[in-house]
């Protein structure tokens, strides 16, 4: 039973992280309609068009800028993933076709990790829009 | 393996770190010329003092003492465990002189990917960070690497490791493209990205041309690069892959060849794309040829060398615009796109053309695997401990000295103290 509640517990806390990250990460353009969305700072959470918007200018830059930062390290573990898929893909598989594809798969994941980090720099770089 | 072939080659490395110093100065801005050419000065100093001293121990070498993992049943080689310091060097020279050739080479080459980020930092990456940043590289982030491709470690031992029925080769990089460019540009593609633009390169949407100030020493380092690459690639040959004689010629006129088809592809490029050749992008297309033919050395016909490097030469020419124009990445001297492209396709092109000693495949699979690492799991790792440094020893110079020139600002005096300069205004794109 403390092993069933153990991995209830890590799941959990696996979906908040991703419910989290998604969250907060869906907020970086805002939705189209102006609906509710959310990002993490409570202070900035807006319901509704035009209602609630607590965000000054300056914390608008430090969420702008913890966003970039989860974005750039969600990007390095993307990268991280790839390299093991592709690593894993020796250990677990003898076919030589098998393996490319998940080699090439491994890549198309590094590839995905690098695009996110180059996004992070690219609207560091262009500034608040 | 001729000892004396083989000292001659190493012998002519440094002509290639002259050559790529020239380059990149030449390529920046005449207000930080010789801050330029101190940094590349003073990364060969402490890459060959960090490496000899630390480095060279988790290099190691093929047959000798190392780190190993179990996992799967498997033994995996990951880091060298050579006497650090190293100890022993002199006693090791009776029984052979192996361990200090490796030494020798391993000294030059870690120099040489130590200069590829000072390209692209060029203008604003500060001296200090410099050498901090080469410090990191030759202790922890090159013998990585070198001991897993030459060193006997697991990338080189692929296939007994992982594929004895099927003959899975082990990953080739016969003359540090991977090992040596691949890992500088991937280092420089993180300093660009820490150190940001210069100053009025990026202005009002628009990226701002800053030419090199002095193409003549950029098309000469050229010249002297080719003497280095046809070092660097023999020395590597006979010291990692055993080559015979032939094989060493066959480098050498490989080595030529690349250079000049990535060199004429960049010209005929430039010449169609701009109608006049560009002289800095067919340098870097000389280089960018070079590097990608170091992948796979005298293994390969000249004819495959020389469709490698068309592409290589083409390829940079394009990846240059791209970097700076859509992805905002001030590179002055074009580091990324020649040592981390032209290497990661000169990797890929090797287990394209290469001699079938395996099924085609199973040499492509290898070489991927090369990459995958080189990009999932080196570039990471050195992005980080960038960025980890950058907060101890901040990379970036100040405003103004971003505006003054890093020779006022770094070393008190410039390079050219009789001219007059006034090249604050750039014409934009």
């Amino acid at each position: 039973m403390p092993t069933t509640a153990c991995i209830a517990g890590w799941v959990g806390r696996l979906a908040g992280l991703f419910v989290r990250f998604f969250g907060f990460y869906s907020s970086a353009a805002g939705p189209p309609s102006g609906g509710p969305h959310l990002c993490r700072p409570k202070a900035c959470i807006r319901k509704g068009r035009g209602e609630g918007r607590l965000e000054s200018p300056h914390s608008k830059d430090l969420l702008a800028k913890d966003r970039e930062l989860r974005v750039s390290w969600f990007g390095y573990l993307l990268m991280l993933s790839g390299w093991l898929l592709a690593a894993a893909a020796l250990f677990l598989l003898n076919g030589v076709g098998e393996r490319l594809l998940f080699v090439a798969a491994g890549l198309m994941v590094e590839a995905l990790g690098l695009g996110l980090i180059t996004y992070r720099y690219r609207s560091l770089q262009r500034g608040p829009q | 393996m001729s000892l004396s072939l083989c000292l001659m080659s190493l012998l002519l490395i440094p002509f290639a770190a002259a050559g790529l110093a020239l380059l990149q100065q030449g390529l920046g801005r005449s207000r930080s010329a010789a801050q330029a050419m101190l940094g590349s000065l003073c990364a060969l100093a402490t890459a060959a003092i960090v490496f000899v001293l630390l480095g060279s121990a988790w290099m190691g070498l093929a047959g000798g003492a190392a780190h190993v993992l179990h996992l799967g049943g498997r033994t995996v080689n990951w880091l060298g465990a050579e006497p650090l310091f190293a100890a022993g060097i002199r006693g090791s020279l009776t029984a052979g002189p192996g361990r200090a050739l490796v030494l020798a080479f391993g000294m030059f080459a870690v120099g040489l990917c130590g200069l590829i980020p000072i390209n692209a930092g060029s203008d604003r990456w500060r001296l200090a960070a410099v050498c901090a940043a080469t410090a990191l590289l030759a202790a922890i982030l090159f013998p990585l690497m070198a001991h897993w491709v030459w060193g006997g470690g697991w990338l080189a031992q692929l296939g007994p490791l992982f594929g004895p029925l099927s003959g899975l080769p082990g990953f080739t990089d016969m003359g540090g493209a991977a090992v040596i460019q691949v890992t500088g540009g991937l280092c420089a593609l993180s300093v660009a990205w820490i150190v940001g633009p210069r100053q009025g390169k990026y202005t009002e949407g628009s990226a701002a041309a800053i030419p090199g100030h002095n193409i003549v020493q950029v098309l000469f380092g050229c010249m002297l690069a080719l003497i280095g690459w046809i070092g660097l690639e023999a020395a590597a040959a006979m010291l990692f892959y055993s080559a015979g004689l032939g094989q060493i010629a066959l480098t050498v006129i490989n080595a030529v060849l690349a250079g000049s088809a990535g060199c004429l592809a960049a010209v005929l490029t430039t010449r169609l794309r701009y109608r006049k050749p560009d002289a800095s992008l067919s340098a870097n297309g000389w280089i960018a040829g070079l590097v990608a033919g170091s992948a796979g050395g005298g293994r390969l016909a000249p004819v495959e060398v020389i469709l490698i490097a068309l592409v290589a030469g083409t390829l940079v020419t394009f990846l240059v615009e791209l970097l700076e124009l859509r992805l905002l990445i001030d590179d002055p001297g074009g580091a990324i796109s020649v040592h981390l492209g032209a290497g990661l396709w000169g990797v890929l092109a090797y287990g394209l053309f290469a001699p079938a000693t395996a099924p085609r495949a199973e040499l492509l699979l290898s070489q991927l695997i090369g990459v995958a690492t080189l990009v999932g799991l080196m570039f990471p790792v050195i992005h980080i401990s960038h960025r980890l440094l950058n907060r101890v020893i901040p990379f970036r110079v100040d405003a103004d000295g971003d505006w003054q020139g890093m020779d006022i600002r770094e070393l008190g005096a410039g390079a050219y103290p009789e001219f007059v300069l006034h090249a604050d205004e750039f014409t934009p794109r």
